[in-house]
């Protein structure tokens, strides 16, 4: 048995039983456990050194990007709205805009994209459903119905407008 | 001192008195008393203005203005849909069409409506405004493009009042069956199959669909008619 050991043996020994009561007589004279105010309580959870910051910012900016893409993507859904394509081939044009009546004859207020390398310019515009009256206006002076719906109408004005029906399908 | 206080007293309230019975004797004779008529028409406050200020922009005159807003005012005491008047005012002013056309469009517009209103009264629907108005609408967009009077008269007369929404969607297959040239008594007779069959929205509108199709293929009425309504079972 080397020295070492025989230190380990000998505390071993040393071991004693705590006499009757004296574990509640040190609690008893332990301070009373301080309260802490909910406002330091909240605070611990804060970080303090800038550790959680950059993907607590990551978090939010997901939950911000998954919100408005449902946004987006919810958007035909919309009671009463249904999204509609609108299509002209201009192909010489450098402005197309869609005036109607579901934007109350607006200039400006809806303009189509284009011209693609077809000479399409396209609109999607969600509508409330039923009927609409529109035409299309070409570099702010020409006024063109949609050659490709069916139901045209005279105007009243000289001119013709073209008029849809929209309708959300119903379920099958 | 007194007397001198009573003395402007007084003339403040004559003054405020002739500005104000001025604007009573005139209302509509400047901008200002137009703008403030935005919300009797019952209509969204920001489309009437963007309608006057669409007047404005064009040159018109707040005089001009007035006749155009004298429709509106029209429609509104008859207690019909001024929506429809103002669109037709909206319409005529994006396409720059001279006020006096505008007006009589507007006129013209105001008219179909009462005339509409005067077949839809027949249903004898209460209180159901709001579906009236629609149907009113509806049947003026029907006479505006050229269904005779008499159709929507059959159609009114033949509906039993169980299916009032669906009528809506009977007047627009009407009208576009019309606008596509087809003789009005066949229209007629799509227009009462379609409320004798019960047909939803959806089968309406098939079936519009299928005669216009079959019409731009050069078939005649009859022809399109006698497999219209094949059930497929």
């Amino acid at each position: 048995m080397n020295a070492e050991d025989k230190i380990l043996e000998r505390l071993a020994k040393h071991r004693t039983e705590a006499p009757d009561g004296f574990a509640d007589r040190v609690m008893a004279a332990l301070p009373d456990r301080p309260r802490i105010a909910l406002r330091d309580r909240m605070a611990e959870f804060w970080p303090t050194h800038g550790r959680w910051i950059a993907p607590a910012f990551a978090g939010a900016a997901a939950m911000l990007l998954v919100g408005f893409g449902m946004g987006r993507l919810g958007r035909p859904a919309e009671a009463g709205q249904v999204s509609f394509h609108f299509e002209l081939h201009a192909p010489g044009a450098n402005r197309v805009e869609l005036l109607g009546t579901f934007n109350e004859w607006k200039s400006g207020d809806i303009v189509l994209t284009g011209p693609d390398a077809s000479g399409h310019w396209t609109a999607e515009v969600a509508l409330p459903e039923g009927r609409h009256e529109y035409i299309f206006l070409v570099d702010g002076d020409r006024w063109i119905a949609d050659p490709k719906a069916a139901t045209h109408r005279p105007d009243g004005f000289g001119r013709v407008n073209t008029v849809i029906k929209v309708y959300e399908e119903d379920p099958v | 001192m007194k007397k001198t206080l009573y003395r402007i007293l007084i003339a403040s309230l004559l003054f405020c008195g002739a500005a104000g019975a001025r604007q009573d004797c005139a209302p509509s004779c400047n901008w200002e008393t137009l703008e403030g008529q935005r919300h009797r028409l019952g209509l969204s406050e920001e489309r009437v203005g963007a309608m006057l200020e669409q007047c404005r922009k064009s040159g018109l005159s707040a005089e001009g203005a007035d006749a155009l807003l004298a429709s509106l005012y029209s429609a509104r005491d008859e207690n019909l849909p001024v929506g429809a008047v103002l669109a037709k005012i909206e319409e005529g002013l994006a396409k720059k069409v001279a006020v006096d056309r505008v007006v009589a469009a507007a006129e013209l517009r105001l008219d179909y409506l009462r005339r509409a209103n005067r077949l839809v009264a027949v249903l004898d629907r209460g209180e159901e405004h709001g579906g009236d108005r629609r149907l009113v609408v509806r049947a003026a967009m029907a006479l505006e493009s050229g269904l005779p009077e008499d159709v929507l008269k059959e159609v009114f007369n033949r509906h039993s009042g169980h299916r009032y929404g669906r009528l809506i969607h009977v007047l627009e297959a009407g009208e576009a069956l019309q606008l596509a040239g087809m003789d009005a008594k066949d229209t007629q007779q799509i227009m009462l199959d379609c409320i004798d069959l019960d047909l939803n929205r959806m089968e309406i509108l098939r079936a519009v669909d299928h005669i216009l199709v079959e019409q731009r293929d050069g078939r005649d009425f009859k022809a399109i008619y006698a497999e219209l309504w094949i059930r497929s079972e």
